[in-house]
């Protein structure tokens, strides 16, 4: 035996077994060590007896830490403002630099904020906003009227991605200046003087004050250019705030770090001096928190806390006292090609709403982390009937296996092989796929594989298959996060106002699935003023439209969880009427501005 | 002079000779290597494994689906235990987070993993050596064009270049074959086509081409039997790439589609995400994908030990 040989073949094997293992460890690269930030510039009376203020003059709670500084995980995005991209921003930055009009408060109800008082003429059509004339940018420049022109003109814009979300309050002329069909000074938002502004819309929108909460004001004065795509806030020299806290310094790759805004004079003065945005892998986080490196873990869309941390969280008292978990206004849904065999058909797609098993899956690969979902709208939601709806689609595998049966085809005989596609899935989420596949092929004998696709190719797929009202992409799982809390919301997703002599593709709605009564509740209670408990009614005959016609078959409503030091207090832990604690930063906001560290 | 002349002709002579051919001589060197052997028990004992992993040679005449014969359970079967249970004496390896039993989705795991590396060995050999075999036998232009096209292709890292493939194809079973085969035939094709150039200038070549021989009987009378040892080690030791590579394309999720199993997509989805806790969950897919890499790769080893004589003698 050759020795050199032998020794060759040693190290194959034993670099086969490290590389196998070390797959793993891909991508997650050793959390950076905390440098200790010097934050204590303001802070100096701590000695001293009396209140104790932070940096800014901001007087903290008697059990104020001596050094206000929040550690928080974070993944790296491309651009750097809210008005350059909604999906590959470094968000990290927008509620706690940013500011928008109004501010939801624990219920959800607007706010004032920039702007102190709005109200409506009586046609519902024009809506006056006045703001809050001691509002200042970073550098001093007054907030005004005329940036909030700018903002709407700047999101108004045809390679925006968040232009659709803007496009829901019906705005004046909106559609016409995204596609530069008329000047963007023809837009339904007008300046009336420096501090009070107008927004004109095409109907009647009861819900715009909603949309308000998102209104995140971009300096006109800075970035000038209406199309501008939005490299402006790459520039150091040019960055303003208007939140609570500026951004101090953004090192790539490692983090981002804040500290507290001096010429903020809204509602939300931060109690902390300073926000350290460290970009770490999801995997590395849990561990990091565990360690004392972070503030704070998850919140997010069950990445940071895998079923490993849920586990061992369980099992470990004082770690889960450290846990808040609250319902978010999500649905996991599976969607058909409703135009087109085999799922035109009702009976098949009832057969796969009764053979899906939801208490398996959210108390298995998803435990923790869901709640089974029969409605569109979850729970405690405007318009939401998950009582009145919940038997709809209850699992009952007899009666499915007999649907489909009925369908014409007998224990999945005949009935083609599925291919059931997700959109950027998370392990669980393709976990929760994968006992889908199995309950189907265990309740109907149907065979169905699993394909993973990126945002991109999805959403293309998806559209494209409306579009040509055929394909291949007739089967599919997806989620919608509420964008605004009102009962026009999530049932948009499946319909709305129908355009006269509009065909089947220019229907609205993203599904392929079509319902007359449908659009035309969802068009009367998207326009009804003042009377909200006539719009839940519409809402809710509409959802059982959805419900019982099988547009959807719901899966699962995402429980969302974050683990959060002892230390870190503050009214952020107040509830709302819901009586449930929330972590959340999602239009919520200043959630930083809303904590303060305790000394341990 | 006549009596060593005796001896060689002398018939009882023969018989003291043992019989020699070069695949004889290759057996008996290959069993003599203990290495070796202990590869080949573990590369039959996963073939093993992997073929009756359930009944499907059987099922069709029965009219059923295929039933587990090794694996206790259908690889999709869910929460036939609790979710994330620890090895014990039920699951021997515990189960996944689906409830699944995953000693029953690592013997799945074994087909998928040995018939793509296996079958994309095989299809390499379909296009490698062909290849190879035109460049040496023809030279001259047709040697240039597929050399370079080699050189281009070799540049490129073959799990990146796998793994573009794959976002192209989508994944599949059938696109991870391709994938793998599109990158490993460069080898075969270097190897045969440098064997090629070495032969035909061989006297044995000069000697049947002079009485007539015709080029596809020198082709596959001569050149490739006489070429035929470097690509089989080849292949043998392609094949432990092939599992590394279809591993890393699951793991990175352009692999096998679920919900087949894969030991790399064991690995990737939930082993190493739950590592901290469900340490089950990526170590035995681990030890599986090393056992078998390993041997592979000692049969490989031992392949070519006992193939190419000159090597041992150094």
């Amino acid at each position: 035996m050759n020795q050199k040989r032998f020794l060759w073949t040693a190290r194959v094997a034993t670099f086969a077994m490290i590389l196998a293992l070390v797959l793993a460890g891909c991508g997650a690269p050793a959390a950076a060590p905390e440098a200790a930030p010097a934050a204590d510039e303001g802070a100096a009376p701590a000695a001293s007896s009396g209140p104790v203020v932070n940096s800014i003059g901001v007087e903290l709670p008697a059990d104020a830490a001596s050094e206000q500084v929040i550690r928080m995980p974070y993944s790296e995005y491309t651009w750097m403002t809210w008005d350059a991209s909604v999906y590959d921003e470094n968000d990290g930055d927008v509620f706690a630099w940013a500011d928008s009009c109004v501010r939801p408060d624990k219920n959800y109800d607007p706010q004032p904020n920039i702007c102190t008082s709005w109200e409506v003429s009586d046609d519902g059509m024009t809506w006056t906003f006045h703001m809050d004339e001691s509002r200042v940018w970073s550098d001093g420049e007054p907030i005004t009227a005329e940036d909030y022109v700018f903002t709407f003109q700047r999101f108004a814009r045809p390679d925006y991605d968040f232009e659709w979300f803007y496009s829901m309050a019906n705005i004046a002329n909106w559609g016409a200046v995204v596609s530069g069909d008329v000047p963007p000074e023809e837009l339904g938002v007008k300046a009336v003087d420096d501090y009070t502004f107008t927004i004109t819309t095409d109907r009647p929108t009861p819900y715009l004050i909603r949309i308000m909460a998102d209104a995140w004001v971009v300096p006109e004065h800075v970035v000038q250019d209406r199309l501008d795509d939005g490299s402006w806030a790459f520039d150091p020299e040019k960055q303003v705030f208007a939140g609570p806290f500026k951004l101090e310094n953004y090192e790539k790759g490692v983090k981002l770090s804040f500290v507290a805004n001096d010429m903020y004079t809204g509602p939300f003065k931060p109690m902390i001096d300073r926000i350290e945005v460290i970009f770490m892998d999801p995997q590395v986080r849990f561990a990091a928190y565990k360690n004392g490196e972070l503030d704070y873990v998850g919140g997010g869309y069950q990445q940071d806390l895998p079923p490993a941390a849920m586990a061992e969280i369980a099992a470990n008292p004082e770690l889960s006292e450290q846990m808040i978990a609250w319902p978010n206004f999500m649905t996991y849904y599976i969607f058909f090609d409703t135009w087109n065999p085999p799922f035109d058909n009702l009976q098949v797609r009832q057969a796969i709403s009764h053979a899906i098993d939801r208490d398996k899956l959210v108390n298995g690969p998803l435990a923790g982390q869901s709640q089974a979902a029969y409605t569109m709208n979850p729970p405690g939601f405007p318009g939401a009937n998950v009582e009145g709806l919940k038997d709809v689609q209850a699992f009952d595998p007899e009666l499915a296996a007999q649907l489909l049966e009925e369908a014409g085809y007998p224990g999945g005989e005949g009935f083609p092989e599925l291919t059931l596609y997700t959109r950027e899935a998370y392990p669980a989420l393709t976990n929760a796929a994968e006992a889908i596949a199995a309950m189907l092929k265990e309740n109907l004998g149907i065979d169905v594989t699993i394909q993973n696709q990126d945002y991109g190719t999805y959403m293309e797929n998806m559209r494209a298959q409306k579009v040509n009202m055929a394909g291949d992409f007739n089967f599919a799982l997806v989620p919608y996060e509420f964008d605004f809390v009102d009962g026009s919301n999530l049932l948009g997703v499946w319909g709305g106002c129908e355009d006269e002599g509009a065909d089947m593709p220019q229907m609205p709605g993203r599904h392929t699935w079509y319902n007359q009564e449908y659009n035309s509740l969802l068009c009367e209670a998207g326009s009804l003023l003042g009377d909200e408990a006539k719009r839940v009614e519409l809402y809710q005959q509409a959802e059982r439209i959805l419900i019982e016609d099988v547009g959807l078959v719901p899966i699962y409503h995402p429980i969302l969880v974050a683990m959060v030091k002892p230390y870190i207090k503050g009214p952020m832990f107040t509830t709302g009427d819901s009586g449930i604690q929330t972590w959340e930063r999602f239009r919520f906001s200043s959630r930083e501005a809303m904590i303060y560290k305790a000394a341990e | 002079m006549t009596s060593a002349e005796a001896t060689l002709t002398s018939a009882p002579a023969q018989r003291t000779l043992p019989k020699r051919s070069l695949w004889r001589d290759a057996a008996r060197r290959f069993s003599r290597n203990k290495l070796a052997i202990v590869g080949l028990i573990l590369v039959i004992a996963l073939l093993i494994v992997a073929i009756f992993a359930d009944d499907w040679m059987i099922a069709p005449f029965l009219g059923r689906d295929p039933e587990p014969l090794i694996a206790h359970y259908h690889y999709e079967e869910s929460f036939v235990g609790p979710t994330g249970a620890f090895p014990g004496r039920e699951f021997w390896m515990g189960t996944d987070l689906n409830g699944r039993d995953q000693f029953s989705r690592i013997v799945y795991g074994a087909r998928i993993s040995l018939s793509i590396a296996i079958f994309s060995q095989l299809l390499a050999l379909m296009i490698g050596v062909p290849m190879g075999a035109l460049a040496g036998w023809r030279g001259g232009k047709t040697d240039f064009v597929i050399m370079r096209f080699v050189d281009v292709m070799s540049a490129l890292p073959v799990l990146l270049l796998a793994f573009l493939i794959m976002l192209r194809l989508g994944a599949s079973y059938w696109n991870v074959l391709m994938a793998l085969a599109i990158t490993s035939w460069i080898e075969l094709c270097r190897i045969t086509r440098s064997q090629f150039l070495m032969l035909r200038e061989k006297e044995f070549v000069e000697a049947s081409r002079s009485v007539g021989a015709r080029s596809p009987r020198i082709i596959f009378g001569h050149l490739l039997p006489n070429s035929l040892a470097p690509i089989i080690v080849s292949v043998t030791l392609g094949i432990p790439r092939a599992i590394f590579a279809e591993a890393a394309l699951s793991f990175l999720g352009v692999g096998i589609n679920p919900p087949t199993p894969s030991w790399g997509q064991m690995i990737g989805r939930d082993g190493i995400a739950n590592m901290s806790y469900f340490w089950h969950l990526a170590l035995f897919p681990a030890i599986m994908i090393a056992l078998t890499m390993l041997g592979f790769t000692l049969v490989g080893d031992g392949l070519r030990d006992a193939l190419d004589p000159r090597l041992v003698e150094k």
